[in-house]
């Protein structure tokens, strides 16, 4: 069981993909804007984040940033949710470090895969990042 | 041999626009001649390589690309006639125009040539007029010759089918054919005639242009034999199509690439469609509803609905019975749903709607998850009609492979309202079906303000109850566990308390279910049991408790699923010294029989650390003897409702509380009676003999001071072990 760090500040959104990961078997941890996700991303150590773009106080693009700069962050796949469905979006979100891109509405197998997929990448040690934790 | 390369502006015959000049091979043995023709033809904008004999002209054929020899016949050494044979004989140069080049005199010339395939002559002295105009004619002729072997190539490229497109594509000029069908298939306009490669570059969806160019400049590099790439294009302002594009490269002579040919396939059907059931999936869903929503904003009075549908315990069965079994239930339900949608079930009334109700989209989303977009629903009890014709539509068994298999369909469904998103309809409907769910299943709900509330509501708790773990906002509680023997406190169970800073005191009832589901419950866990090995050491050092003393824990079923809860529970017991034996941990029936495995493992290593283990809310679960054996519990807690639940019959209750005795004295485990609140409810339990009694009539859950008092109260020394 993974431990999955969801950041979305609409409390609809989170609700149903927290609910949906746990029926999935994973963990979830929460948090709402973007200060919070990069605490809990220090604090509860995640398997992966997704992280909604577009969210207040400190956008996702900013947050994923930060994270992928710091080494012990680094590691911890992150797959960027964006209700843009643009390729500009998308090249954003992979120069800012996101490991994977998904648009809203979530596509929930698909997002499944994706997340099965960097778990699985990471419990083999192939991610580039190298998580020191 | 020299070559000339044309002066003047390019003449109206060229091959194509954008061409170089036209490549006239001129082949006289007399230099005048040469010379002179070949000037007046370069002037006129054609590039003319001379040679001064057959064999020359041979060698410059061979070396250069040429499109028309103008030959001498009369030649010494190798003669006209013999040039000719030996360019016709060539596979490279069958085709190429000649003209023959002949003196007045000689018609018996100009029959043999025109024999062996010459395509026209003219007669010395060169009227250059007439000359060019044959010239013209026969480049002209090849122009259209080339075409249509063009046009045969792309033919054989194209895949078996009239219904595939046909492009061409001419690299150095970015000139684009498209077939009729090839412009059908994009949306282009017949009517458009001359191209470039953009028209159909232009259309193709951004998410899908970077792998279209890779493949395209892969096989224009000579990396790929053959190119090919799926990609969807726009054919109009929402819509896309999927195509399969295939194409291979014609090559000059240094293997550059000139043109790219080949077929475009409209392939979104098999993009578009659920390859198991065949329904459309949801790409074509999300594609329906955004022209439903446009539609709406368009058309305001027009609404429509989205239901989301998961079959109840599907997994179940999949696990069971099979991934074959699996499928060929999900093709049935799919075959029944579109059934209960059409509503051609004789049973059911069509419902009351708009002709145009075929905009209605039944879709798999994958795995046992459908979505429909109901169209022209107005309110919610149209849409509950037809939920209620697709929950019913699924009651009858279904048989796969020879096995009758019961299986029910849950139903969240969300209206659509002005200025709402895709998104927003696809997850007020998973709210909804999810509330379903939780009320039971084989049913359907409407999601409403009330209900997004509810989610808001929900949230909120969830984020202060997040807040509370940090901020250590819990209390625990202690409810006495009597001895009825001789009516002395035995033990205390633990209750949670969470003093909400704004809404006070919450009791477990209405957070548990939110712990469980966030696993907060396991941080949460952790706390009880440290807080309560605190308390335990506080209470044996001032010497209110006795040896036999117990204090008992509950897990929940998440807890009981958390891989290193006995280490982390062993090592907070050992840090603050307490004996095991002072811990009994209390786990629900159904959730010990939710995974009997992991609960059988969890009691065994919790046993043998020296813990005790109970099982609570015993009798409304449905574990049958021969499992609890493997348990070794060392209590039974009767569930509270054969006491206060006024529904069961008294000779019920009573015989099944004598039951649960028997049955705790075959395992040797004792018994404790739960919510006892009168004096008769405690006569009856004590009567079937029951060893300990919790509940009201004793004492209400306490504070730790209180609990304190109370044991040193009731601290006579016969009670002193």
């Amino acid at each position: 069981m993974a431990t999955l760090l969801i950041v979305e500040d609409n409390d609809l959104n989170r609700d149903m993909l927290s609910r949906r990961l746990a029926r999935r078997g994973h963990s979830i941890v929460l948090a709402c804007d973007g200060p919070e996700g990069l605490t809990k991303a220090y604090t509860t150590a995640p398997d992966l984040i997704l992280m909604d773009m577009s969210l207040p106080v400190m956008d996702g693009w900013e947050v994923t940033r930060r994270l992928k700069r710091d080494p012990v962050t680094a590691g911890i796949p992150i797959i960027a949710l964006t209700a843009h469905a643009m390729a500009e979006d998308k090249s954003t979100a992979l120069l800012a470090g996101c490991d994977e891109f998904e648009t809203k509405p979530i596509d929930f197998e698909r997002l499944i895969d994706t997340v099965t997929r960097l778990l699985e990448r990471r419990a083999s040690g192939h991610h580039a990042g190298g998580n020191l934790a | 041999m020299h070559t000339a390369s044309p002066h003047s502006p390019a003449p109206a015959d060229r091959l194509a626009a954008g061409h170089p000049a036209p490549h006239i091979l001129l082949v006289d043995d007399e230099e005048m001649n040469r010379d002179m023709l070949s000037r007046r033809l370069a002037k006129c904008g054609y590039s003319v390589t001379t040679a001064a004999s057959g064999r020359e002209s041979l060698d410059a054929l061979e070396r250069s690309h040429v499109d028309l020899v103008l030959l001498d016949v009369q030649m010494p050494g190798m003669s006209g006639l013999q040039v000719l044979e030996a360019i016709r004989g060539a596979e490279a140069t069958a085709r190429l125009p000649v003209i023959m080049v002949t003196a007045k005199t000689q018609s018996d010339d100009i029959v043999v040539a025109l024999d062996r395939g010459a395509n026209d002559y003219v007669t010395k002295p060169v009227d250059l007029s007439v000359a060019l105009a044959r010239i013209r004619t026969q480049l002209a002729r090849r122009h259209a010759e080339l075409r249509l072997v063009e046009s045969e190539e792309r033919y054989a490229l194209a895949v078996q089918g009239s219904n595939d497109g046909l492009w061409d594509w001419k690299i150095a000029t970015d000139e684009a054919y498209f077939s009729p069908r090839c412009k059908a298939i994009m949306g282009l306009d017949d009517e458009a005639a001359s191209m470039t490669a953009n028209a159909w570059f232009d259309r193709v969806h951004p998410d899908d242009f970077g792998r279209l160019r890779h493949a395209l400049d892969g096989h224009l590099a000579g990396l790929t034999p053959q190119f090919e790439n799926e990609h969807r294009v726009r054919v109009s302002d929402q819509q896309y199509r999927w195509v399969l594009a295939r194409g291979v490269a014609v090559r000059g002579p240094d293997r550059a690439p000139v043109r790219v040919a080949g077929s475009l396939t409209d392939i979104t059907e098999g993009k578009v469609a659920d390859a198991l059931t065949g329904l459309p999936n949801r790409v074509l869903f999300l594609d329906r509803l955004s022209w439903l929503l446009e539609r709406e904003a368009r058309d305001p009075e027009r609404h429509f609905a989205v239901l989301f549908l998961d079959l109840d315990r599907f997994k179940d069965v999949n696990d069971s019975l099979g991934h074959h079994a699996g499928d060929q239930l999900l093709i049935e339900a799919a075959r029944r749903l579109d059934r209960g949608l059409r509503g051609t079930d004789p049973a059911s009334a069509a419902r009351p709607r708009t002709a145009t109700a075929s905009h209605d989209v039944l879709a798999r989303f994958g795995g046992d998850e459908f979505a429909i977009a109901l169209d022209d629903v107005r309110t919610a009890t149209e849409a509950s009609r037809v939920a209620k014709r697709l929950v019913d539509v699924m009651l009858e068994p279904f048989h796969i492979d020879g096995q009758e298999i019961f299986i029910s369909v849950s139903i969240g469904v969300a209206l659509s309202t002005p200025g709402c998103t895709s998104e927003d309809l696809l997850r007020d409907a998973d709210t909804a079906l999810y509330r379903a769910k939780s009320a039971g299943r084989c049913r359907w709900e409407i999601f409403d303000g009330k209900m997004r509330d509810q989610v808001i509501e929900r949230v909120k708790l969830e984020a202060d109850l997040r807040h509370a773990v940090e901020r250590g906002q819990f209390a625990l509680l202690y409810q006495p566990i009597v001895s009825l023997a001789d009516r002395t406190v035995k033990g205390f169970e633990t209750l949670l308390r969470w003093d909400h800073p704004e809404r006070g005191r919450i009791a477990p009832i209405d957070f548990i279910k939110v712990a469980e589901d966030t696993g907060l419950i396991v941080p949460m866990g952790l706390w009880v049991v440290d807080e309560v090995c605190r308390q335990i050491r506080e209470w044996e050092s001032t010497g209110v408790i006795a040896e036999q003393f117990t204090v008992s824990v509950n897990l929940s079923t998440r807890q009981l699923a958390q891989a290193d809860l006995v280490d982390r529970v062993a090592a907070i017991v050992r840090h603050h010294g307490v004996q095991p034996t002072r811990l009994e941990f209390e786990i629900t029936e159904s959730a010990m029989m939710a995974n009997p495995e992991v609960a059988r493992r969890l009691v065994g290593d919790m046993k043998m650390l020296g813990f005790r283990i109970s099982l609570d809310d015993f009798g409304t679960g449905y574990s049958s003897l021969s499992y609890l054996q493997h348990f070794a519990v060392d209590r039974l807690k009767i569930d509270r409702s054969f006491l206060t639940d006024a529904t069961t019959p008294d000779w019920e209750s009573h015989g099944i509380i004598a039951a649960v005795i028997a049955l705790a004295r075959h395992l040797r485990a004792d018994v404790v009676a739960e919510g006892i609140e009168t004096s008769s409810q405690l006569a009856r339990v004590e009567a079937l003999g029951c060893d300990f009694g919790q509940g009201y009539y004793f004492a209400r859950p306490m504070r730790p001071k209180p609990v304190a008092s109370l044991l040193e109260m009731a601290l006579p020394p016969a009670d002193v072990a």
